[in-house]
């Protein structure tokens, strides 16, 4: 109790170098704490986005399917019974067909994925399609949902006639014309620029694939992955030969990747902040060995054991690492939640964010581990103070006491 | 009845230290053999660089002999490791300084509370018994103030009452009243002597104050690290 009493008052001692010292503690906590938020805030986004842009969180293939090809021998028989088990447990289950085709105007022509979708479900999963002018529950037959840039590029508006060029299954040229029924807009220009939407059952009669998709995109009620979820759908896939099941995980490596490495990249971050306050803190308290010599001796004089010496300095670092802790991540959640409530306002850049599938409203996130990396900064503090306290804790109290 | 014969508390034998400073070495103590006896209040007098200072800190297990041995409250001190000296410095010793040297950061009772915060005393306990020795000493009414808020000579009487709390066998003083004005000098030895004979503390003083020698039962004076006259005063 005596040592942090002591330890206490020693901090406040030379007021001003302890402010300077845990400011700098603040700053350092602070900005790792912020650019940690940023970094995941954005990642959390991209996740999000691309979930919630009719990725879903699991989708079941045919069994060679293979990514980003769309050949029609990659489609499968739809299950309805898995659909209806997937409702049963509130999960949005999107089935879909997806060619590439070729989509003219009269103006202007562009390669593009054509989708055929069932509207209900598949607005449920894909942000793009909520905000479109379309209020009923399925496409009309014989239309076409274009995005915004893809209709400006083809000259086309709401109303206006397509042509849509695709292979069938059997290797034949099909072409339908389609009305273009609605413009949509996600954050993603990638995806803008690729993908257009005709109802399922066109698209099927079309190819003369009856009841076949490629896809059925799944999205459980909670829009993450729980462990009744991944049951329901790991069994599904134990039970059927004819079918794949893929997770979020499988879908998006690089995003995973990005997911999992950036901590690693951040304690590259921390361990700079953390070699500043090292140097910080260890001068800090040289300096204050240097003036306090003499009360050292003293204190050894009266019997105080070289180990408790060490601990009160090493409790005066403590003190302040933590307080510069508290202090950043006090300032740190003044900026998240008084100075940006609503987000980073990134409106300048939304050009390049959007072609990575980010909004221009850029949300900072820390979760439980970004704080607990806080304890770097005191530990940190702790290490700086070691060769000072040592050298303390070995000081001859004669000599210490005879020092001027 | 016979009257009891007093207890040693502190024994030299042929005590010699020399210390070296590049080529020039000093002879800080000359073969010295001497003995205190419980309850003496022994002045070490002579002039600057006479060795009283070295003698203190010897007893005072601050500094080590290089011949000779040194016994204080019947331990063999020499042979004692650092965490030893330590524990046996709080336990057994009591310090007096020159220059007061209260810790700054605490207050009068804290200080005196100190001592006995570190032999793990309760704090309920240490409060009292601090509180106490300054109600003794006189000086209750400081017990909040810090040493910056204390004139010098009621620093020297805080430090008097931090050397005397956890009640010593021995106190050491190393020019107690060097800082001091006349009157407080005064006081603190008077006080010193109080305490000397109340508890029976056996104090030993280095000191050039003839205020302080006067007071003494016994004087030391040493010249050039060797005694050359050692008094017992009838008081």
């Amino acid at each position: 109790m005596m040592t942090l009493r002591l330890a206490w008052r020693n901090v406040w001692r030379q007021k001003r170098r302890s402010l300077v010292a845990m400011l700098a503690i603040v700053i350092g906590g602070a900005v790792a704490l912020f650019t940690d938020a940023w970094s995941l805030g954005m990642i959390k986004q991209m996740i999000q986005l691309q979930v919630m842009l009719g990725q879903g969180l699991a989708q079941v293939h045919a069994p060679d399917w293979v990514q980003g090809e769309f050949a029609a021998q990659q489609t499968f028989v739809r299950d309805r019974n898995f659909e209806r088990d997937l409702q049963n447990i509130h999960a949005v289950a999107a089935p879909s067909l997806t060619v590439e085709a070729m989509v003219s105007s009269s103006y202007n022509s562009a390669g593009l994925l054509v989708k055929g979708i069932e509207f209900a479900t598949q607005r449920q999963l894909n942000s793009a399609l909520v905000n479109t002018n379309i209020d009923q529950d399925t496409l009309a037959k014989g239309t076409i949902v274009l995005s915004q840039s893809t209709a400006e590029l083809l000259g086309v508006r709401i109303g206006e006639r397509v042509v849509v060029m695709t292979t069938g299954l059997d290797s034949s040229l099909v072409s339908v014309s389609a009305i273009v029924s609605a413009l949509y807009s996600s954050h993603s220009s990638t995806y803008n620029a690729s993908n257009a939407f005709v109802p399922l059952s066109d698209l099927q009669t079309s190819l003369h694939a009856t009841d076949r998709i490629s896809e059925l995109t799944v999205l459980p009620a909670e829009r993450k992955v729980t462990s009744a979820f991944e049951r329901v759908m790991r069994s599904y896939d134990r039970e059927n030969k004819n079918v794949k099941i893929h997770m979020f995980d499988d879908l998006n490596p690089m995003l995973v990747y990005q997911r999992d490495s950036y901590r690693e990249m951040m304690w590259i971050f921390y361990a700079i902040i953390g070699l500043a306050v090292f140097f910080g803190i260890a001068n800090a308290m040289s300096m204050a060995v240097i003036e306090r010599t003499n009360e050292i001796g003293v204190m050894k004089a009266i019997g105080m054991q070289p180990i408790a010496v060490f601990r009160m300095f090493i409790t005066e670092s403590l003190i302040l690492g933590v307080m510069g802790m508290s202090g950043a991540i006090g300032l740190y959640f003044f900026l998240d939640l008084v100075v940006f409530p609503n987000g980073i306002d990134l409106s300048a850049f939304s050009d390049g964010l959007s072609a990575f599938g980010l909004s221009s409203g850029m949300q900072l996130h820390v979760d439980a581990e970004s704080l607990l990396n806080m304890l770097w900064l005191p530990l940190c503090a702790v290490a700086g103070t070691l060769p000072p306290a040592i050298h303390v804790a070995r000081m001859n109290s004669l000599e210490a006491l005879r020092y001027e | 009845m016979n009257k009891p014969i007093p207890t040693s508390i502190v024994s030299l034998q042929q005590a010699s230290k020399v210390y070296t400073a590049g080529n020039t070495k000093t002879t800080a103590l000359n073969n010295i053999s001497t003995q205190f006896q419980e309850g003496e209040f022994t002045v070490l007098a002579g002039a600057s660089g006479s060795g009283k200072t070295t003698l203190l800190n010897i007893v005072g297990c601050l500094d080590s002999l290089d011949s000779g041995s040194v016994t204080v409250c019947g331990e063999s001190v020499q042979a004692f490791s650092q965490t030893q000296r330590s524990d046996f410095r709080l336990r057994s010793l009591g310090f007096i300084f020159q220059a007061y040297n209260l810790i700054p950061v605490l207050s009068a009772q804290e200080n005196v509370e100190f001592p006995l915060a570190l032999m793990n005393v309760s704090k309920t306990e240490a409060r009292e018994r601090s509180l106490e020795m300054l109600t003794q000493l006189g000086i209750q009414d400081l017990a909040a103030k810090r040493p910056a808020q204390m004139s010098g000579g009621q620093q020297q009487r805080v430090a008097v009452a931090r050397a005397l709390v956890h009640q010593p066998t021995l106190v050491l003083a190393d020019e107690p009243t060097a800082n001091l004005d006349s009157e407080n000098s005064q006081q603190l030895i008077s006080l010193m002597r109080d305490m000397n004979q109340k508890f029976g503390t056996t104090f030993l003083f280095a000191s050039h104050d003839e205020r302080v020698i006067r007071q003494a039962s016994r004087t030391i004076t040493m010249e050039d690290g060797a005694i050359i006259r050692d008094e017992y005063t009838a008081q």
